[in-house]
């Protein structure tokens, strides 16, 4: 131990370090025989050492309070609110949704859709709506769960372990050809896709392609101990609570937000408060969406709910507010409808229509205040990278965007020669194809109605879909649903133009619209068939 | 093997579980293979390093010892240096000299190639090749004799608790408590946990949640406006210590257990009041070896008064390099020697000013304190900076003093938590003075404490000093 800590280098003070071996000792054991570590805990023990609590009375308790809510985190954890988007945490999102699947068993008919970033191809809320004009008499809850970066094994593991009991009727896995480009590809990139898995089964089954001895034994911990696999959830939930506190702490959400000076509104908006509200839906919406569910909120508390299948105005009484009173009057609309994907270059992502705008243009631009509790997350997001060119203009965009030196620009590029090299092998229904057959013919297997759902490719991308690849990519999936007729395959590859991706094979939200019809209309003789299933189990 | 990960987490209780229910005679032997698992854990060839500095110490120091011949002694003390030395070049030096001799030809306008060795830095080298060559000197000095046990050398070398960031211990201070480690009372599990958990918490919860950010403006320090520049140095200077010290706390809390008292590296550095003061209290294991080791040999103060500032240049520019392969961190150290002279010469840092008693005292001490913590701040800018560009860079970004409100809170609470540790640990004079709280309330304070730590501690952030 050193003892000389009171004498610098640079001071200049030269003095001897005061040490009880110092002195030379005559044995060759030498060292052994200076100041032992009871010696040394002795004449270095700390002034305040008599007036320390046992140690037992304070580090005992810390395990046990530990235990104590690892065992209990089941009971608290999911009853917290998430208070953020879906895109702000994939992985919270999908546990949340997860959970809320496992433990939550619907009246009617249920269909899960679920896979990678492209699964946001399926919009639940839009299905739902447009199914539910089909079906008005029969309860269909339609729901989603997504991962960017997760692959068809993922959910076969996930199938098998968690999926299987929440007991679905209609499972419908959606895909692109990014989902199949190779084992490592996407692995190697978002390494956080085994956190949304169970670990155990999963270091069971992925043994070989979790890297690094540390990485297994955080597996093994994950698998024992609820706090620590579920680390991320809880930090992100810390992290949104907080930034409530913060924007609580601030005092905003006062100010009217979300609402154009043209009247229109996006999907969350804000105005003062008034005894009634005049809104108009757009046909449009009806035609995109099939109904408009709106929910009004002043205080954060619910003052109404309104599900309108009906285009026009609408009035809703407010009277539980007075037009005196102070604040907002918060409205949420589940999605929203784009202008454009009829046609128009107005590519909004929009609400309702209110008979005047806010003077305040920078009204529009504002967000909208965090809540608790929070908005349903809505998963139509106001995302358009290429900025809503067309034609020329689209394809300048898509080339600056493509050269760019950025992490999107880098993952743009890799994506496009990933797929353009797998397309040019010689298709075999190996590794993660396998996987996909195997999970879809279990489910059937168990009397569930499948529908895989390939998303579309950008025509920008050429060489892909017209190679022999492709082809035989796509008479594989063929051959699954031809397998049995408890599967069906919606192929949607060739089904959108180019100016309703963000790039080779995520949509942006009009694109999302256009296919969501498009899948809705496919799978409504599906849904039809689960009925019949369901009335003939009972 | 990070302190900060899962691993350690389960290998420590494993270590000592092992250790308390094998037979005495057993220890020296368990902890050595222990701190040959740690450390082999980065890369199980750096063993043959430590291994080859071991034998290398271990059998000059015999030679030294058993041998009347000063020739003979001198010529095995040159076999330690030279080894030690050449290990630590070879492995940290050899690329930057090569660099640095190219660049100087180059600029006589002559073509030069430059060799590169393709070699990474083994963790650690720097702390326990001073370690051994420390214990070598000391023999040949007369300061104490050389073992012939040489486990517990091994063990001296290779104790993983201070393996790879110190504090950097020497062999009279450390030997003997090898050979006769102490009994693992409850004060010392109480001072050893409440010492870990200290060092987890400044690392894992203060150190790690701010290195993202100085890393982000460090990095690009042209990109920001001179509040943020301003955070950023600030920002540093609080992670550094947290990180550093950290570790040293963790490697004293974790010694404890072991039944070894390590010496105190760090006692709350930035409550100094003079830069000198400040390096007696940052860093001491390492202030103490450059005096005993590099200072003294060259003569200390004991020449003229030239000589002696040029002693403590030579000590804080080896120091600087020490640090690391790069002129940057030459500049570093020749800054602070800077900043020792300054003082010397003022007469500043010769004597601490009296015990405050009266406000206007208190206001003196405290105004020298957030002096010294500024100067201290400036060579944070040098420090981690990756060339000197990048150094005026920053600088200059600093004196447009644009957007100073851009600084932001995040210091200030960065700042506090630093000090809701350190004022109670000075003001007492005792580390574990937190222990002296209730029961009541300190078990439910470090199960908050583990509890963040395991939900942020996956950053597994490195900490700043293994590369060194």
């Amino acid at each position: 131990m050193s003892t000389g800590g009171t004498i610098s280098t640079g001071d200049g003070q030269v003095a001897a370090v005061p040490s009880p071996s110092a002195d030379p000792l005559d044995s060759d054991l030498a060292p052994a025989v200076g100041p032992s570590g009871d010696e040394v805990a002795a004449a270095t023990r700390p002034a305040g050492a008599p007036l320390y609590t046992p140690w037992w009375k304070v580090w005992l308790p810390v395990p046990l309070i530990l235990l104590l809510l690892d065992a209990a985190f089941p009971f608290y954890f999911w009853r917290i609110p998430k208070l953020s988007g879906t895109s702000d945490d994939y992985s919270y999102q999908f546990l949340y949704d997860l959970h809320d699947l496992q433990t939550h068993r619907p009246p009617g008919l249920r269909m899960l859709a679920f896979g990678s970033s492209v699964t946001s191809a399926f919009d639940p809320y839009q299905i739902a709506g447009l199914l539910e004009r089909d079906f008005p008499d029969r309860a269909i809850e339609v729901r989603r769960i997504l991962r960017p970066g997760s692959k068809p094994s993922d959910y076969h593991l996930l199938w098998q372990t968690e999926l299987a009991p929440i007991r679905p009727d209609v499972m419908v896995p959606v895909f692109n050809l990014v989902d199949y480009i190779n084992p490592g590809f996407e692995r190697s990139l978002k390494p956080g896709i085994r956190y949304i898995l169970p670990p155990w089964q999963t270091l069971k089954a992925r043994y070989d392609l979790i890297p690094g001895f540390a990485e297994k034994v955080e597996m093994v911990v994950a698998s024992v101990s609820n706090l620590y696999r579920f680390r991320k959830p809880i930090r992100s939930t810390i992290h949104d609570h907080a930034k409530l506190v913060r924007s609580w702490w601030r005092g905003g959400g006062n100010e009217p937000y979300g609402v154009y000076p043209d009247g229109y509104t996006k999907p969350r908006f804000g105005v003062p408060v008034s005894d009634e509200l005049e809104y108009f839906v757009d046909p449009r919406w009806i035609d995109q969406r099939g109904r408009a569910r709106l929910r009004f909120l002043h205080d954060g508390e619910l003052l109404a709910t309104r599900d309108d299948a009906e285009p026009g105005w609408h009035r809703i009484s407010l009277s539980g507010v007075g037009s005196g009173a102070k604040g907002l009057l918060d409205v949420e609309i589940e999605g929203g409808w784009s202008p454009r994907a009829d046609g128009d270059e107005d590519f909004r992502l929009l609400g309702v229509r209110l008979r005047e705008g806010l003077v305040d243009p920078s009204a529009a631009q504002r967000r909208p205040p965090l809540r608790y509790p929070p908005v349903r997350p809505s998963d139509t997001k106001q995302l358009l990278r290429m900025r809503g060119a067309r034609g020329e203009a689209y394809e300048k965009i898509w080339q600056k965007t493509l050269a760019a030196d950025d992490d999107f620009g880098h993952r743009f590029r890799l994506y496009r020669k990933a797929k353009l090299e797998r397309s040019r092998t010689k298709f075999a229904p190996t590794q993660e194809f396998d996987e996909m057959r195997k999970m879809v013919r279990e489910m059937a297997g168990k009397g569930i109605r499948v529908v895989m759902i390939n998303t579309p490719e950008n025509p920008l991308l050429e060489g892909v879909v017209t190679s022999q690849f492709y082809r035989d990519y796509l008479a594989f999936f063929a051959s699954i649903a031809a397998s049995s007729d408890r599967i069906s395959f919606i192929d949607l590859h060739d089904q959108l133009p180019p100016e309703d991706l963000n790039d080779w094979h995520h949509l942006n939200y009009v694109g999302q619209l256009e296919a969501g019809r498009l899948i809705a209309s496919d799978i409504a003789p599906v849904i039809a068939r689960a009925v019949d299933d369901r009335a003939g189990n009972q | 093997m990070l302190f900060n990960s899962v691993t350690f987490v389960l290998f420590l209780p494993i270590v000592l579980l092992v250790i308390s229910a094998s037979p005495r005679r057993f220890r020296n032997g368990i902890i050595l293979a222990a701190s040959y698992v740690f450390y082999g854990a980065w890369d199980w060839r750096f063993l043959g390093l430590i291994l080859t500095s071991t034998l290398l110490d271990y059998f000059s120091a015999l030679v030294i010892d058993g041998s009347d011949d000063p020739r003979r002694s001198r010529f095995a003390l040159r076999v330690s240096l030279i080894g030690n030395l050449g290990i630590l070049g070879t492995f940290k030096y050899f690329n930057f000299f090569v660099d640095s001799a190219v660049t100087l030809i180059e600029s006589f306008g002559w073509h030069a190639s430059r060799p590169a060795l393709s070699l990474i830095l083994p963790v650690g080298i720097s702390f326990y090749t001073l370690q051994t060559m420390s214990y070598t000197i000391d023999v040949y000095l007369g300061h104490m004799r050389a073992t012939r046990r040489f486990l517990e050398f091994a063990v001296y070398v290779a104790y993983f608790p201070q393996l790879v960031a110190g504090p950097i211990e020497r062999a009279r201070d450390l030997l003997p408590q090898i050979v006769s480690p102490g009994k693992v009372t409850g004060e010392r599990i109480n001072i050893g946990l409440m010492l870990m958990m200290v060092g987890f918490t400044k690392k894992v919860l203060i150190a790690d949640s701010i290195a993202p950010i100085t890393a982000a403006i460090y990095d690009h320090p042209e990109a920001y406006t001179a509040g943020v520049l301003l955070k950023g140095c600030y920002l540093y200077t609080l992670q550094i210590f947290c990180d550093f010290s950290g570790y040293s706390d963790i490697a004293r809390g974790v010694s404890e257990l072991l039944g070894v008292r390590l010496g105190e590296n760090f006692r709350q550095p930035y409550l100094s009041q003079s830069v000198t003061e400040f390096w007696r209290r940052w860093h001491m294991s390492l202030g103490s070896w450059l005096r005993d080791y590099v200072y003294v040999p060259l003569g200390g103060n004991r020449g003229s008064t030239l000589r002696t500032y040029s002693n403590i240049m030579v000590t804080w520019l080896l120091c600087g390099l020490w640090h690391g392969a790069a002129w940057t961190y030459v500049a570093w150290g020749g800054l602070n020697g800077f900043y020792i002279c300054a003082e010397r010469l003022s007469g500043i840092g010769r004597s601490d000013p009296p015990e405050a008693k009266t406000a206007s005292q208190w206001a003196i001490r405290v105004g020298r304190s957030v002096l010294t913590f500024h100067l201290i701040v400036i060579t944070f800018i040098v420090f981690p900076a990756p060339s000197f560009g990048n150094i005026i860079e920053y600088v200059r970004g600093l004196l447009v003093f644009d957007h100073l409100l851009d600084v932001g809170v995040v210091p200030v609470l960065a700042g506090l938590a630093v000090l809701a540790i350190d004022i109670p640990q000075n003001a007492s004079g005792d580390h574990s003075v937190f222990l002296r709280l209730p029961w009541w309330v300190q078990a439910p304070l470090y199960a908050t404490l583990c509890l963040a730590m395991m939900l942020y501690g996956d950053r597994n952030i490195p900490f700043i000093y293994f590369q060194f």
